[in-house]
């Protein structure tokens, strides 16, 4: 058998209640801080970002690849490289010294140089040439010749290397220094022309496609990727907080509908059994009096039988009613509705109940204004900085 | 013999249909007692009868006789008996609603 509990329950409710909206707050306060601090990192990259641009004098968003994008411009990097070691392969077939295996290490050697270096070059040398800062600029000048003399003198070095091998002449690498020296032009076969039109070919497209991938100008795409990662980072982390803070407030309310729910189901259970104790009371009376109906009709079969065989008269309690002794009947027993103070106390605590889902629907809006609020703090601390500065 | 058997056999029959208390069939928590048969069980229309050609109790009696205070313990024996059920009932109520 469970009893209702009631003051266990009030003692539950006064004391989790509160604590509710506690935990709430304290949640709250701690998504903010992390906020707060996501926030700053990614307003001082916007101030460097915003640096960055001003010292360079650039007025124009950065460019970068990503994605879908970056994935199909490495593809086309790869299918040149891949393209170019069969363009090797197939032109330098003519006789290699080293057989098939050498030979494809010779065909793979040189799409490497060809296609990488090119691509790195243009990467990390040329794109100086952007630069604002002159020896920058000289740099990537200087990246840009080594970039045009590696093209060309490799290809012409490939074309060479084919005529020679195709002459089955040993100690080709020597032969092709020397013909280089001698007569760099003086390639015969028009297909060796061709081969070294393709493979000048190959590197311009992958001395493009660095551009592509990477901004032009240096340190800039960088810079704005950082700033986007973390941009990102704190969407993804307000949004975060915020569905988090929107379970712990559904499940906290549910939790205090539920215990409101209860105090009304228990209210109901408790006039149940006071209705049934009354009810028992009513029928213990009924029952007092039916046991002093049942003493005297049992009396009259014994008197009713004697007086009719008795000549004398009977005695005069024959003629009179015997009263029954009875047990009082508790007029609290027969009470049907609750105490006033049970019923004050169950009211308070709902009250307590439906004031502290208030009181988290309250919160949850602060929280969410204070979130919203971060950017417009961390904007307010950075202009009043930079007024400071100006002063 | 055949009348002894007889009487034996109403005997049994009689048991078997005699009911196993005093109280009417009843789904309530009190149950109603059985006059007619209580009076039976105590004889009191037999004993009455007795006591009247005697001359019992007499005239100028004031107290109760021997069947009469039967009676009386018998109804409050079962007066007892449903206060200490309604006590019982009441005790549980309590703690229920505590």
């Amino acid at each position: 058998m469970t009893s209702l509990d009631f003051e266990g329950r009030f003692g539950t409710i006064r004391q989790a209640a509160p604590a509710a909206v506690s935990e709430f707050r304290s949640e709250a306060a701690q998504g903010r801080d992390e906020l707060h601090r996501l926030r700053r990192h990614l307003r001082d990259l916007e101030v460097e970002r915003d640096e960055f641009r001003r010292r360079n004098k650039l007025k124009r968003t950065a460019r970068w690849a990503s994605g879908g994008n970056l994935t199909l411009k490495v593809g086309i990097l790869l299918a040149i490289f891949v393209f170019e070691v069969f363009l090797n392969g197939f032109f330098l077939a003519k006789g290699s010294e080293l057989g098939y295996l050498g030979g494809a290490v010779e065909a793979f050697t040189f799409a490497l140089l060809n296609v990488g270096v090119s691509f790195l070059i243009a990467a990390a040398g040329v794109r100086e040439l952007n630069h604002r800062n002159l020896l920058r600029k000289l740099f990537g000048l200087l990246s840009l010749l080594c970039y045009l003399g590696l093209a060309i003198g490799l290809n012409l070095a490939l074309a060479h290397y084919r005529e020679v091998s195709g002459s089955l002449v040993s100690d080709a690498g020597r032969q092709v220094l020397m013909r280089l020296e001698a007569a760099p032009l003086a390639i015969a076969d028009v297909k060796s022309w061709l081969f070294f039109g393709l493979g000048i070919l190959c590197s311009l497209i992958a001395f493009v496609d660095a551009f592509l991938i990477f901004d032009p100008y240096p340190g800039y795409g960088t810079l704005e990727k950082r700033r986007t990662e973390a941009h990102e980072a704190y969407i993804r982390q307000k949004s975060d907080l915020i569905t988090k803070l929107l379970e712990i407030r559904d499940e906290a309310i549910e939790i205090l509908e539920d215990a409101n729910r209860d105090l009304s189901i228990r209210r109901g259970e408790h006039d149940a059994i006071l209705e049934g104790r009354a009810r028992l009371a009513r029928l213990f009376a009924a029952h007092q009096s039916h046991l002093d109906r049942a003493a005297n009709a049992l009396l009259a079969v014994y008197h009713e039988a004697n007086k009719r065989q008795r000549k004398t008269p009977p005695p005069p309690r024959f003629s009179a009613r015997f009263p029954l002794d009875k047990f009082p009947i508790d007029e609290g027993w027969l009470e049907t509705s609750a105490r006033d103070d049970l019923r004050r106390s169950i009211a308070d605590s709902q009250a307590v109940l439906v004031g502290q889902v208030q009181a988290i629907h309250a919160e949850f809006e602060r929280a969410f204004a204070s979130y919203r609020e971060i950017d417009e703090l961390v904007e307010e601390k950075t202009v009043a900085k930079s007024d400071a500065k100006a002063a | 013999m055949e009348s002894t058997q007889r009487s034996a056999l109403a005997r049994l029959l009689n048991g078997l249909k005699r009911e196993q208390h005093d109280y009417r069939p009843s789904l309530e928590v009190f149950p109603v007692l059985n006059i007619d048969k209580l009076a039976g069980e105590m004889a009191l229309a037999t004993t009455g009868a007795e006591r009247g050609a005697r001359e019992e109790p007499a005239s100028d009696s004031i107290a109760f006789d021997d069947v009469e205070n039967r009676i009386i313990e018998r109804v409050e024996a079962e007066k007892n008996a449903a206060h200490g059920l309604l006590l019982d009932e009441l005790r549980t109520y309590n703690i229920r609603s505590v």
